[in-house]
């Protein structure tokens, strides 16, 4: 069982959660002006979020703590950015991280079990090493290390043995830190019903912080596709096709995803694949159509990332530029605005 | 062609009236896709569903379709579109071909034919014709012992990797034969059902060894010695490696190490003293390595003990969590052999434990290299007609190869 302490430092354990609803705290109750300190520290909670971060580990009192969280959460989400939402996660999951490197191995791996229900073993030192390593059940390490991008987290990179993936503590603390932000960020999907009168000041506070932390730019794509900017995978499949060369399904896909997205139309992508050597028209129509979301799922798909292009053998002579992105779109983006310094941005809604 | 397709669609028939039940409909029957693609101008049939085993035998033994398949995926509506099937997991599938690895022998069976000038060649499909640069090839393959020997210690690889890297209990893990030229692996466990694509993605690139960074799997070149024990003996990667270069460095020829790109003194070095260097790998790790061989040479023995190691997979089958894979005890109709469960890898025998149908059939052969079925050594064949095992005859027929004499 997690201590009263514990819960403060992780303040999304389900036992947290349970006291809170014990307390019976509600949200019509937080208007009165004896929560205010709970108020504040949830406010404060999303502040150092959007502008550091992270938020601090240090703490008056567990109740106000504890307290505190779910009120941030009601309130980081009221704010309706995505951003937000996102840079609370991470800075919340980073919090909880810094504890749990501090705590014990026995500590540590109950929370992973319990909490996170991670399939986590302690194996023996290994004979130089002081260090216990600790082991993770497979499917708990990819879910994870998915989202860290580093060649040390790939799973080819790691000792795997019977179901567990060897890592050390800080490694295990990190990925706990992935599956923490997922957690929070779970929480935060219910759309807010009417902002409450007594929060409106500090969502408005808050919402001048983020203007003020400056919005994201982003470029807007010309309207027609541009090859030259394409990255070379995407190339050497718009070429193979252009030349009426055959190319596995995986790579018309991938193909087709990419050119409806950076600005070709069905039509466009249509006559491209005319000159294939299996060409049928109906079947190419129908798919394409898929892919762009005017048929089924009404979805316009996304191409593949990088690195599902290289298990599918798609990735071919890589630049430069390739090194820095991890996705084909991204590739795309760069290399257009190199090549037109001085086009439109707006600002991403 | 016609006369050659109707021909094996009555004996598909005739299989199925007699032999439907062996059929083996996957587990949770009820909440596959099921897909056939039919004999008549290649219909596919797609988005059906069974709820017993005898509603899908009584549907193959009417329907009688050249190609069979079940989704590896759970829906909840399997009869609905894509988009409203409702998936609720997938099997954990991998497709190893004979397509996917390079055997010399594709030299000798595998024919690619131009379409623009009738041009024709052996071996994988060139990107352009040779004679006339055209870009549309047809190719025939063939499948050949040796290639599916190549494809069984494929199996034999990823089921170690399953077993001893992925823990998998040997009674999750299914393996049949394709019918063709590969084997398909099946893991059925509650934890891998609902993996998605690209966590899926990250099992197949560790057994394909896709990213592995030497400098990442310490111990290996660095020489700390940070396990007990030999370095064949270590878990996952690391003892994979080893063991690689142990079968490398006892075996490979000096010349083929310096088509490797390795220096010819080096191979020469290498080759002189193998023993010794090969010992390294299965003694109590050390500190030092033996002079003669430095850490670039190193690098590339090690990239080739990945390469030697790793297994070839069809990639896009194991990350496709929608996909249809040929349901096992069926009959594949571009040969005519059964989708056999396998027992035991080693012990299977394709060309005799797939074999479907008994007797003896009478038949024009236009061209066919030799073969075998059974204990019969067949062929080579040209512009003759002869009288060979049923089993044969309809591997031929159903190649293009061959066609039924005319009575």
């Amino acid at each position: 069982m997690l201590s009263k302490t514990d819960q403060a430092k992780y303040p999304f354990a389900p036992e947290a959660v349970e006291y809170v609803r014990r307390r019976g705290l509600t949200v019509d109750e937080l208007s009165d002006p004896s929560y205010a300190t709970i108020l504040d520290r949830a406010e404060d909670r999303i502040t150092q979020a959007i502008t550091e971060g992270s938020v601090s580990s240090e703490w008056q009192n567990d109740d106000l703590e504890i307290l505190s969280f779910p009120v941030a959460v009601y309130l980081a989400t009221m704010i309706q950015d995505d951003w937000v939402k996102r840079r609370f996660a991470l800075a919340e999951s980073r919090r909880a991280s810094q504890f749990l490197i501090g705590e014990d191995i026995d500590k540590f791996t109950e929370i992973a079990s319990k909490t996170f229900a991670w399939n986590i073993e302690v194996a023996g030192t290994e004979s130089s090493r002081d260090v216990p390593h600790i082991g993770i059940g497979f499917k708990n390490y990819i879910k994870n290390a998915l989202k860290i991008r580093d060649p040390k987290w790939k799973l080819t990179n790691r000792l795997v043995s019977h179901g567990l993936v060897q890592v050390g503590k800080d490694e295990a603390a990190r990925l706990l830190q992935e599956e923490i932000q997922t957690r929070i960020l779970s929480r935060m999907k219910d759309i807010p019903g009417e902002e409450p009168d007594y929060l409106m000041n500090r969502i408005q506070r808050l919402r001048r912080l983020v203007a003020e932390k400056g919005t994201v730019t982003y470029w807007e794509l010309p309207k027609i596709a541009v090859r030259s900017a394409m990255p070379p995978c995407m190339r050497n499949l718009y070429d193979s096709v252009h030349s009426g060369k055959h190319i596995a399904h995986i790579g018309r896909f991938a193909l087709t995803s990419f050119l409806v997205n950076i600005g070709a139309t069905q039509e466009d992508v249509l006559l491209l694949f005319k000159t294939a050597a299996d060409f049928d028209e109906r079947k190419t129509r129908y798919q394409v159509e898929h892919i762009a979301g005017s048929r089924g799922a009404r979805t316009r798909y996304s191409p593949p990332k990088c690195s599902t292009l290289k298990t599918h053998g798609l990735c071919v002579s890589p630049d430069e530029l390739c090194s820095q992105i991890s996705h084909p779109l991204t590739y795309y983006r760069r290399r257009l605005r190199r090549s037109f310094p001085r086009g439109r941005r707006y600002a991403e809604e | 062609m016609q006369r050659n397709e109707e021909y094996v669609e009555r004996k598909f028939e005739e299989y199925y009236r007699d032999n439907v039940q062996r059929t083996k409909p996957p587990p949770e029957m009820e909440k596959r896709e099921y897909g056939f693609l039919l004999f008549k101008e290649g219909v596919m049939v797609r988005h059906r569903a069974f709820r017993t085993p005898s509603d899908l035998h009584a549907f193959i033994r009417t329907t009688v379709p050249a190609h069979a398949y079940n989704s590896t995926a759970y829906y909840l509506e399997p009869e609905e579109d894509m988009d409203r099937k409702n998936w609720q997991g997938a099997d954990l599938t991998f497709d190893v071909d004979a397509d996917h690895i390079a055997t010399p022998c594709k030299y000798v069976h595998d024919v690619w034919t131009c379409k623009k000038c009738n041009a024709k060649g052996k071996g994988p499909v060139p990107d352009r014709c040779p004679e006339c640069q055209g870009e549309k090839l047809d190719e025939e393959v063939w499948l050949c012992e040796s290639c599916l020997e190549r494809a069984k210690e494929e199996v034999i690889k990823l089921v170690d990797f399953l077993a001893e890297d992925f823990g998998f209990s040997r009674r999750d893990i299914t393996t049949c034969f394709s019918g063709h030229r590969g084997y398909h692996v099946h893991v059925r466990a509650e934890e891998v059902k609902s993996l998605d694509s690209d966590e899926r993605k990250e099992i197949v690139d560790y057994v394909t060894g896709l990213g592995f960074d030497l400098n990442l799997h310490e111990g290996l070149l660095d020489r700390k010695s940070s396990s007990e024990g030999s370095y064949v003996e270590d878990r996952g990667w690391r003892g994979r490696v080893a063991r690689g270069l142990y079968e490398i460095l006892t075996k490979t020829s000096e010349d083929e190490m310096a088509s490797w790109r390795i220096k010819r003194r080096v191979a020469k070095t290498i080759a002189e003293k193998r023993d010794e260097f090969a010992s390294l790998w299965i003694a109590e790790k050390v500190e030092e390595f033996p002079e003669g061989v430095g850490p670039t040479t190193w690098r590339l023995l090690i990239q080739k003990a990945v390469e030697r190691e790793s297994v070839k997979v069809d990639t896009v089958v194991t990350t496709d969590t929608h996909r249809l894979i040929r349901i096992p005890e069926t009959l594949n109709g571009k040969t005519g052999f059964r989708a056999a469960e396998v027992s035991s890898i080693e012990r299977f025998d394709p060309f005799s434990d797939a074999v479907a149908f008994k007797g003896e059939e009478t038949v024009y052969v236009k061209e066919a290299p030799q073969f075998r079925v059974g204990n019969e050594c067949l062929g080579p064949y040209s512009d003759t007609v002869v009288t060979i095992p049923a089993a044969a005859a309809l591997l031929l027929i159903s190649k293009g190869k061959a066609s039924p004499r005319r009575d």
